[in-house]
C-alpha cells in the first residue's frame, strides 16, 4: 500500500579505481544480501557505453515479510574513463582513471502482495489500521532502520572497492 | 508540511595540521551511536588534486523523539589539501593525515515530520493550537535536548582535534 523512501545516497570518486572490480562488487552484493536477483526486462542490470563514459544501473528487490518488500537501486555513471598503468611497490598495475557518480536509492513497499488492496471499503480500512497503527513503529522504525543499515553497507563497500579512504 | 525550526546556528570548527580522516568520522558516527541518531551520508566525495586529496561529506543525523518532533543535525565534512605523512609514535611508525579539516554543523527541530496535520484546514488550526499551549513544554524540553546533544558533538570533535581552549 504505502511506500517508504529513505534519502538518496551520492557518492563521487574522481582518481584510480578497478572497473571490474567495482561492477563485480556491486552485482555480487544483491545476492550476499538477499535481493532477487533482477527478473523483468526494467530490472535488468543496463549497461551502455557511449565514448568514454559508462554508465549501469541495477535494480533489485527483497521480500522481507509477507507484508514488507524492500526495493535498492544503484546507479553507476562513470566518465572520461581511461586505462591507466600504475607502478605501486615495483609491480605494474593496469587500473582505470574517470569521475564516478554512484547514486542509491531505497525504499520499502508495504502490502506489497496487495492483500488490503481494492477488495471493499472495509478491507481497505482494515489495511490502513493495520499500516497507520499496528505495524506504524515496525515500518517507521525498525524497517526502515534496517534498510538504511543496508544501504549504508553497500556504501561503504562501494567505496573501499574505489579505494576511498574516509 | 514539515516545519524546521533551527535551533543551533551553523558552527563550522576549522583545523589544520595532522589528523586521522577515518577518525574524525569515527567521532561523529560513535556520537551518533551513543545518542540513539540515525547517521545518514547524503553526499560522500573524493577527489584527488596536485594540492592534494579532496574530500567532502554532506551528512545528516536525525532521531524521532515522539510521533511529532523530530531531531536532526546537518553536518558537512570537509578534508582539503591533504597528503599521506608518517610519524613516528611511541618508535613505531604510523601513516596520518595533514592538511586541512572543517565540520559544520547545524541544528534543527522538526515537527509534524509525518504530515499528519496538514490533511484539513481545521486540523492546522488544531495544530497551532495544540503547538502553542498544549505541547509547548514538551517542545521545549525537546528543543534543550537537542541543543545539548548537538554542543556535545561540537565539543567531542573539538576536543579530539585538540582545539579546545582552557582559560
Amino acid at each position: 500500500m504505502g511506500e517508504y523512501s529513505i534519502p538518496l545516497q551520492i557518492i563521487k570518486h574522481r582518481g584510480f579505481f578497478d572497473h571490474e572490480k567495482l561492477i563485480q562488487t556491486l552485482q555480487g552484493w544483491f545476492p550476499e544480501n538477499g535481493y532477487d536477483p533482477a527478473v523483468d526486462l526494467k530490472q535488468k542490470p543496463s549497461m551502455l557505453r557511449l565514448g568514454h563514459d559508462f554508465l549501469y544501473k541495477i535494480k533489485g528487490n527483497k521480500k522481507v515479510t509477507d507484508y514488507i518488500k524492500f526495493y535498492v537501486e544503484v546507479s553507476l555513471k562513470e566518465y572520461n574513463v581511461q586505462g591507466v598503468e600504475l607502478i605501486q611497490d615495483g609491480k605494474k598495475i593496469k587500473t582505470s582513471e574517470a569521475e564516478i557518480l554512484i547514486e542509491v536509492s531505497a525504499k520499502q513497499e508495504a502490502d506489497w502482495q496487495k492483500k488490503f488492496a481494492g477488495k471493499g471499503e472495509f478491507i481497505k480500512w482494515l489495511g490502513e489500521i493495520l499500516e497507520k497503527r499496528i505495524l506504524k513503529y515496525r515500518i517507521n522504525d525498525y524497517y526502515e532502520d534496517k534498510l538504511i543499515a543496508e544501504v549504508l553497507g553497500l556504501c561503504g563497500l562501494l567505496r573501499d572497492t574505489m579505494g576511498q579512504e574516509v | 508540511m514539515v516545519e524546521r525550526l533551527v535551533l543551533l546556528e551553523t558552527e563550522v570548527i576549522k583545523y589544520e595540521g595532522l589528523f586521522e580522516a577515518k577518525e574524525v568520522i569515527g567521532v561523529i558516527k560513535q556520537w551518533a551511536k551513543d545518542k540513539g541518531y540515525v547517521y545518514l551520508e547524503i553526499s560522500h566525495i573524493e577527489t584527488t588534486k596536485p594540492e592534494g586529496k579532496y574530500v567532502e561529506i554532506n551528512g545528516m543525523c536525525f532521531k524521532k523523539l515522539t510521533d511529532y518532533t523530530k531531531s536532526l543535525m546537518r553536518l558537512r565534512v570537509q578534508f582539503n589539501d591533504y597528503k599521506d605523512v608518517v610519524i613516528d609514535q611511541d618508535g613505531k611508525k604510523k601513516k596520518v593525515h595533514e592538511g586541512k579539516v572543517a565540520i559544520s554543523t547545524t541544528g534543527f527541530i522538526e515537527t509534524d515530520y509525518e504530515g499528519r496535520w496538514e490533511s484539513k484546514p481545521h486540523f492546522y488550526f488544531m495544530r497551532i493550537l495544540w503547538h502553542k499551549y498544549v505541547y509547548s513544554p514538551l517542545i521545549s524540553g525537546h528543543e534543550t535536548q537537542i541543543k545539548e546533544d548537538v554542543t556535545m558533538l561540537r565539543n567531542n570533535v573539538k576536543s579530539f582535534l585538540n582545539l579546545t581552549q582552557f582559560q
